[in-house]
């Protein structure tokens, strides 16, 4: 086996020599270059992997969702499944057309839907928490137990805007 | 705040659902759960922590409105790596139009020589913390002096400890691809890296 062929098969395994082919570890045995090598990027792989990890700096989901809240109110439902109906593509007038279809047929539906529930939950109040009567959503309960387990932000001051669209403010812990 | 453990794949799942509907609190857990994954690779592609924090929260801001585009062809992760991705390498290429000298001598670092977020290794003697900090200045130098298509495939499969797979899906390339240019990235950094130490310029600890 030649040097060029040894050093390649060292690369792909760090220079480890704990899993080589026997005719490497026998190249290995008797050439001085190679194990050489085999030692170089043992360190390199040392090197590199070395390097403490870094995290997101303090707040920053908190203000990344301050953000979508700056550029407006909380995706509808309504418009989610507009852009799923429409290709992306599709010039501006087909969503707008389809979303307005779709904003008729959901306003009878979602009239009757307001109809059934007397008392919509607190959190449904906010624009962040947009109520979607389907079935393939998570519940409502499963999120609440999601984020009491891992939320690192919070909402602290949900504000009604005169259109009744919640505007959330968010901070860290 | 540590977190209590990593979300399931399937609470991965129905969040992003919630997620497409304009719940933002759910999308907010999902922003709790790879900021940190996703921050520290744009930070090892920029090596720079105000940049890398810009293009983070960018590249959650476009993830939240290209949701309802996201069919869960690929997992939600190497989906946001993506767009991740593609951030960072539009602003080194910018850098590299604006600043077609850049020079190694100059390493983008925080103001006190340290980058701010990593947590001192409070065991170490002044020296060695000294020659530590060193050491991984000149390793960080080593990495952005890759080629960028090697430097995101170096620090995709070596830090990030994605797979094969998943990278070749991050950066659309073949999977020989992604092979081939971790070969070459090695042996760059093996060349660069082992160079130092020849010299005596960092040391590697054992
Ligand atoms: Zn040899």
């Amino acid at each position: 086996m030649t040097c060029e062929k040894v050093q390649s098969e060292l690369v792909t395994c760090w220079g480890s020599t704990e899993q080589l082919s026997v005719t490497v570890a026998e190249h290995l045995d008797g050439c001085e270059t190679c194990r050489a090598e085999a030692l170089m990027l043992q360190r390199t792989r040392l090197l590199l992997t070395s390097l403490p990890e870094e995290e997101a700096p303090d707040g920053f989901t908190a203000s990344v969702l301050e953000r979508l809240e700056q550029e407006g109110p909380a995706r509808s439902w309504l418009e989610s499944i507009g852009n799923l109906v429409i290709p992306v593509r599709q010039p501006q007038w087909a969503r707008v057309a389809t979303v307005g279809l779709v904003l008729a047929l959901a306003v009878a539906g979602g009239a009757m839907w307001m109809g059934q529930s007397n008392q919509l939950p607190d959190e449904a109040q906010l624009a962040t928490t947009v109520p979607v009567p389907s079935q393939t959503l998570m519940e409502n309960a499963e999120l609440e137990e999601l984020l009491r387990r891992h939320q690192t932000f919070e909402v602290t001051q949900p504000l009604a805007d005169d259109m009744g669209v919640g505007l959330v403010m968010y901070t860290s812990y | 705040m540590a977190k209590a453990r990593e979300l399931s794949q399937s609470d991965v799942e129905a969040l992003v659902e919630r997620s497409k509907a304009g719940d933002r609190r759910a999308f907010g857990l999902l922003v709790d759960e790879y900021k940190d994954r996703i921050y520290n690779y744009v930070s090892r592609m920029l090596n720079d922590p105000h940049e890398a924090e810009d293009v983070t929260q960018e590249a959650f801001l476009r993830a939240y409105r290209s949701l309802p585009r996201f069919r869960g062809a690929s997992s939600f992760h190497t989906w946001l790596y993506r767009i991740a991705s593609n951030l960072a390498i539009d602003v080194v290429r910018k850098r590299k139009r604006s600043e077609p000298t850049y020079s190694l001598d100059e390493p983008l670092e925080s103001e006190d020589g340290e980058y701010d977020r990593e947590i001192p290794d409070s065991n170490l003697s002044p020296e060695s913390r000294t020659s530590t900090r060193e050491t991984r200045l000149a390793v960080r130098r080593a990495i952005m002096d890759l080629p960028e298509k090697l430097r995101d495939v170096m620090i995709l499969y070596e830090l990030q400890g994605e797979t094969y797979e998943d990278i070749a899906e991050i950066l659309d390339v073949p999977l020989g691809t992604v092979k081939s240019r971790l070969f070459n990235a090695r042996n760059r950094l093996k060349g660069s890296l082992m160079e130092l130490v020849q010299a005596g310029e960092i040391e590697v600890e054992q």
